[in-house]
């Protein structure tokens, strides 16, 4: 049967691509930010960049036109079953202390708020340090300050386990500055409910 | 464990020693589900729920009546539609340096995705297969349709 059907090929070419063609579909959705970096879409040797909302490919990656009313027949459920996005606060110090700024502590009730509202959550504390010092001891650092941060929301009744303390040193400064300068701005930490 | 002998358990941690860091821990959370949702996780298929943990090597299946939504370490989101299959086949981050790759593949069904800090630090460094192609993420939210039969 098979060797009988490749016999047939050339001259049922089309007809037998048409049945082995597949029902794939992508399509990019508006970016909240605006931002599109986009998707390639590769199948086989033909190959396509989707960075546009609502551009679109079907099988062998050829473009389609796709409606919104379409997306929402193929892909409703799908995109109600979306988790509720990370949300991000940001805590300062008072100098050389462990203790929040008062707008930090309105900041620090408020992920309570948030970590509330969804049905499981994590908690990411992320430490950032200004360019003061070696990198890699800045590495450091922004750790030691993100364990002792995540330790205030254990000992406010979180698990331990749904914590992530991280360090992310001088990679990510708020205020761009040259190595070697002191910039309270910079020396803060991130907390990113999800 | 007992009934192996001590050279094939020196050997097992051998070849597990590499991977030892990450190969074990949660890469994310089930964070919505409504119907039935099971992960294959080590050839066997178990219910799993809100608040549960996902890892490297699972694969996500939902029943036709099922959805599932998931949040990744990176702060990539994927949520998968009704009748769907999604291998989770490899998931490194380093919440340090942002480095990191995520692979998976949607063997039917359909899938939300919106990216997360892996490609932000490292653009395509996020795959996912369909029976048909490959998609190369650059840094978006879409949505992917997968026949499982092509």
């Amino acid at each position: 049967m098979i060797l009988f059907l490749r016999r047939l090929a050339p001259a049922l070419g089309f007809t037998l691509l048409a049945a082995c063609a597949s029902n794939d579909l992508v399509v990019v959705l508006p970016a909240a930010d605006g931002h599109i970096g986009g998707v390639v879409v590769q199948h086989g040797d033909s190959k396509i960049l989707l960075d546009k909302a609502y551009a679109a490919a079907g099988d062998d990656a050829k473009p389609v036109t796709v409606d919104p009313k379409e997306i929402d027949q193929i892909f409703g459920k799908t995109l109600a079953a979306r988790p509720i996005p990370p949300k991000d606060y940001t805590l300062y110090f008072m100098a050389d202390s462990n203790e929040l700024v008062p707008d930090s502590r309105a900041a620090f009730e408020d992920v309570f708020a948030e970590i509330a509202r969804r049905k499981a959550s994590e908690i990411v504390v992320t430490g950032h340090t200004d360019t003061m010092g070696a990198p890699d001891y800045n590495d450091k650092l922004s750790l030691a300050r993100a364990k002792s941060v995540s330790k205030l929301f254990v000992d406010r009744g979180l698990k331990p386990d749904s914590v992530i303390a991280v360090g992310r040193g001088q990679r990510e400064l708020l205020v761009p500055t040259k190595d070697q300068v002191a910039e309270p701005r910079n020396r803060r930490v991130e907390i990113t409910v999800r | 464990m007992r009934s192996m002998t001590s050279g094939r358990v020196i050997a097992l941690l051998l070849v597990m020693m590499p991977f030892a860091a990450w190969a074990d821990d949660p890469i994310g959370q089930i964070k919505t589900e409504t119907g039935a949702v099971t992960v294959e996780r080590g050839g066997k298929a178990q219910a799993i729920a809100i608040g549960d943990h996902v890892f490297q090597a699972d694969t996500i299946v939902t029943a036709p009546d099922g959805t599932v939504g998931i949040t990744f370490a990176d702060n990539s989101m994927m949520s998968l539609g009704p009748d769907s299959r999604l291998a989770l086949d490899q998931f490194r981050f380093d919440t340090t340096t942002e480095d990191g790759v995520f692979n998976s593949s949607l063997q039917k069904g359909t899938l939300a995705v919106k990216s997360g800090q892996i490609v932000h630090q490292t653009p395509e460094a996020m795959h996912i297969r369909t029976p048909a192609a490959l998609l190369g993420v650059r840094g978006t939210e879409f949505v992917v349709r997968a026949d499982g039969n092509s």
